[in-house]
């Protein structure tokens, strides 16, 4: 009996528990559940993963095939350029010596008649003593190559034109494209002298550069002086050539198929035949600067080649160089854009950054950008950032090779390094705070790179996805305020904390 | 000859009272703006009212949000324009004229404020219409005060923001904490360009400052990069498909960041109603929490939709935050 009734209050107990916790819902999810475990085991493949993109064999096909034309094609295109390069060719100069090698003069004293010759010892006293080198017909004494016999008017010449005597015996003619002046007129004695000098080839002179420079200097009064091309070598900077060699380290003197009498090219492929460090910036770097690249008169834009008042044989100061041409819009060669009147923003914005400021000494724009061409955008020296919005981690920009880093990497700034930046509310390093997140900001977002009517370069205006949105920047003793279209006014202040500092 | 002359003077004058008289209605005021039964797309809407100054000496408006402005009129000036604020749905403005202390006029306005953040806000009754404001001769009332010229200088924005024409009258839709640059410098016909899209077609024409919809194709002009972004993914939202970005975000200025309309949570649930079983249902009934604990992988957040989705674009199903369910739960459950 007492089994029967332990038995029946078990099954009650179970029924009401089993009802009260629900145990047979929860068996059955259990159920499900295992079930499905069970179905998704069996059938590996989930639903969610089973993403593969059938491409067709047309699109297969199609893609293929263009990708292998354009290898096929770009390979080919490589090797024709490679046909295309054009063999260099021997400098016009060389065959120019070669020529006079050629036909150089030999004076054999059998040609000559013998009685005619006159002895050194009986020469005029004018020519004694006698100079370091001589010519060859005066050293023989055989003077009645050039001079008539008739003694009653000494020194007539066999001829009134100079080019028939001497071209009797030096056959070179100079008929390139470009004579010299007195080579074309025949006046050879301008330079030379007929007779005997102390200077290689006869010169009037005791060197080469005071022979030029006696018709091409303006303030010259020899008698023959030049008409045009006059260069003034008293300025400071003078070109090293001409002043540690001659002035024919570049000039022919007689004749050349080049323009000013040059070895090659006027404009640039002279210079960059001793310049090659500066070739390769030219020729090979990503970005040109379109004044050595495209310009007319290519170096010689900026550069003197003979001597100027300015570094680096700059024509203008550092920055006037630069403000020839870019006193107005001008069109980039970089990405076809109009690049600033940079002339104009630094007449309208007092504030300049100190590069322009102190040109002499910081440098002017090429302390920023190379002058001849840059891998970099901007012809920047060193990397820099196109956009708003960069990540600082890892990047070396270029505007820390002057300024402390640590501007902007201390998150709060101690009152021992108290000068590292102004711009902080109380300890809090608001640099920081704008370019240490996951949108930093860049430094051009609030500074302007070249001047700006605020101080400390703050822009007015900043570019934001081609709108230009006002920072209305104001400077307070201890602080000051933004309030740009990134946020509402916001005010810092270095002994009161306003802000964030607070 | 002097005769005429006075003569001249005196039909002048007869000309310029006649003129006058005729111009001053003949009721004590009339509603310009809102029009009855007007759908309002702002939380705010300005009242427009003509009086007639002998028939009147003060008007109060009010609304059933406990607001009530009196206005006393001024003999030298027959129209005034008040800014109220509405709530969600309909709102009654109330306009009542007084004269000696007497009621002579009031008028009942009916405006529906709509948001297409609310499903049962974003359909306003048929009855309900659009009022196209800046059209030629709706404007020709306000010009006689405002310039109702644009004075935006394309792509400069104000160096001082009351400058702006537009502020004049607008000045309400920048003020709260949130606002989105072009709205707040006042650059509004960078947005408000006259033009239509494919949603509103019908629009053409009615108003100088329409905006296109779907609003994708100004908004995208800005936000070109983020668009490019999420092309590259495999999955877009559909809303961001389509360019309806206004269904989430509100184009001038809102209380929450990102210019959302409603916290994320309810935002995601005006479309997306889920039951409760929403990632998990454990054997015991539990269900996992889709809001209102500590969000472990995003410290110092609450947990809401963002936490495991995105709400734009990705590259996986659901739009998903990780690569798969599993690594979804890691992102918390950590061992």
């Amino acid at each position: 009996m007492k089994k029967l009734v332990a038995l029946l209050l078990t099954v009650v107990l179970g029924a009401y528990l089993f009802q009260a916790y629900g145990v047979a819902e929860k068996f059955g999810r259990f159920v499900v559940i295992m079930g499905n475990i069970a179905y998704n085991l069996s059938n590996a493949k989930h639903a969610y993963e089973d993403f593969d993109f059938n491409i067709s064999d047309d699109e297969l096909s199609e893609i293929n095939v263009s990708k292998i034309a354009n290898e096929v094609k770009s390979s080919i295109d490589k090797k024709k350029e490679k046909k295309a390069l054009p063999t260099p060719l021997a400098p016009v100069e060389i065959a120019v010596d070669e020529v006079r090698e050629e036909e150089a003069v030999k004076h054999l004293k059998t040609k000559i008649k013998e009685e005619a010759l006159v002895s050194l010892d009986d020469l005029p006293d004018k020519f004694k003593p006698l100079k370091q080198y001589l010519h060859e017909p005066f050293k023989m004494g055989a003077c009645r190559i050039c001079h008539t016999s008739k003694n009653n008017k000494p020194g007539e010449l066999i001829s009134k034109r100079m080019t028939d005597i001497c071209y009797s015996c030096h056959k070179t003619k100079y008929t390139k494209e470009f004579d010299h002046k007195p080579v074309k007129d025949g006046r050879c004695t301008d330079c030379h002298d007929p007779h005997q000098s102390n200077t290689k080839s006869l010169l009037k002179s005791d060197s080469i550069n005071n022979l030029c420079m006696k018709c091409h200097d303006k303030t010259s009064s020899f008698k023959s002086k030049a008409t045009k091309q006059f260069i003034n070598m008293k300025l400071p900077v003078k070109h090293e050539p001409i002043e540690k060699r001659s002035c024919l380290e570049c000039h022919d003197a007689h004749t050349s198929e080049k323009k000013f009498l040059l070895h090659l090219d006027s404009k640039m492929d002279l210079c960059l035949d001793c310049h090659d460090d500066i070739a390769d910036e030219v020729h090979d770097s990503k970005y040109k600067h379109g004044g050595v690249n495209t310009s007319k008169k290519r170096c010689l834009e900026c550069h003197d080649p003979h001597a100027t008042k300015h570094k680096k044989l700059l024509k203008l100061d550092p920055i006037k160089t630069c403000l020839q041409c870019h006193d107005k819009e001008v069109k980039s060669d970089e990405d076809g854009g109009m690049l600033m009147n940079i002339k104009k923003h630094l007449d309208e914005n007092p504030n300049w950054h100190t590069p322009i400021k102190k040109p002499e000494k910081e440098g002017g724009c090429s302390a920023c950008h190379a002058p001849h061409g840059s891998d970099n955008f901007s012809i920047l020296r060193k990397s820099f950032t196109k956009n708003f919005y960069d990540n600082f981690d890892n990047k070396d920009f270029f505007c820390f090779e002057c300024h402390n880093k640590t501007k902007i990497s201390m998150q709060y700034i101690d009152a021992e390094d108290n000068n590292v930046t102004n711009f902080r509310d109380g300890e809090v390093n608001l640099h920081h705070l704008h370019v240490n997140d996951r949108k930093g900001r860049t430094c051009r977002a609030c500074h302007d790179e070249h001047a700006s009517k605020y101080e400390h370069l703050i822009r007015s205006y900043t570019d934001f996805n081609g709108i230009k949105f006002p920072l209305r920047f104001i400077e307070t003793p201890e602080g000051g305020s933004c309030a740009p279209a990134c946020h509402n006014k916001f005010e810092y202040d270095r002994v009161r904390p306003k802000g964030i500092g607070k | 000859m002097k005769h005429n002359n006075f003569f001249c003077k005196f039909s002048l004058l007869g000309f310029l009272l006649y003129s006058s008289l005729f111009a001053q209605i003949s009721e004590p005021f009339k509603v310009i703006n809102p029009i009855q039964y007007q759908i309002a797309e702002e939380d705010t809407t300005s009242v427009v009212i003509e009086t007639n100054s002998s028939l009147i000496d003060y008007f109060v408006i009010s609304n059933d949000l406990n607001l009530s402005r009196r206005i006393d009129v001024d003999s030298n000036r027959s129209h005034y324009c008040e800014v109220i604020y509405l709530e969600l749905g309909d709102n009654k403005i109330y306009i009542d004229g007084f004269k000696d202390g007497v009621l002579v006029k009031n008028k009942v306005q009916k405006v529906f404020h709509t948001s297409s953040a609310y499903k049962e806000y974003k359909y306003p009754p048929n009855k309900y219409d659009f009022n196209y404001f800046h059209n030629e001769s709706k404007e020709k009332v306000c010009a006689t005060c405002h310039n109702m010229s644009v004075n935006e200088v394309k792509g400069y924005a104000f160096e001082d923001v009351t400058k702006s024409n537009c502020y004049q009258c607008h000045s309400h839709i920048a003020e709260k904490d949130h606002g989105h640059a072009p709205a707040v410098n006042w650059l509004c016909t960078s947005c408000h360009n006259g033009e239509v899209g494919k949603f509103n077609r019908f629009e053409k024409g009615k108003t100088r400052f329409n905006v296109p919809d779907p609003i994708g194709t100004v908004c995208f002009n800005c936000h070109k990069k983020t668009k490019e972004n999420w092309e590259k993914k495999l999955f877009q939202h559909e809303p961001v498909e389509n360019g309806s970005c206004d269904r989430c975000h509100s184009s001038h200025s809102s209380k929450r960041a990102s210019y959302l309309k409603k916290p994320v949570w309810d935002l995601c649930h005006t479309c997306h109603k889920i039951d409760g079983s929403h990632v998990i249902k454990t054997l015991f009934g539990k269900k996992h929490p889709t809001k209102g604990v500590k969000d472990p992988s995003r410290p110092g957040k609450e947990l809401d939709c963002m936490s495991c989705h995105y709400s734009h674009a990705s590259d996986n199903v659901s739009l998903l935050k990780g690569k798969s369910n599993f690594i979804m739960c890691i992102k918390c459950h950590k061992k």
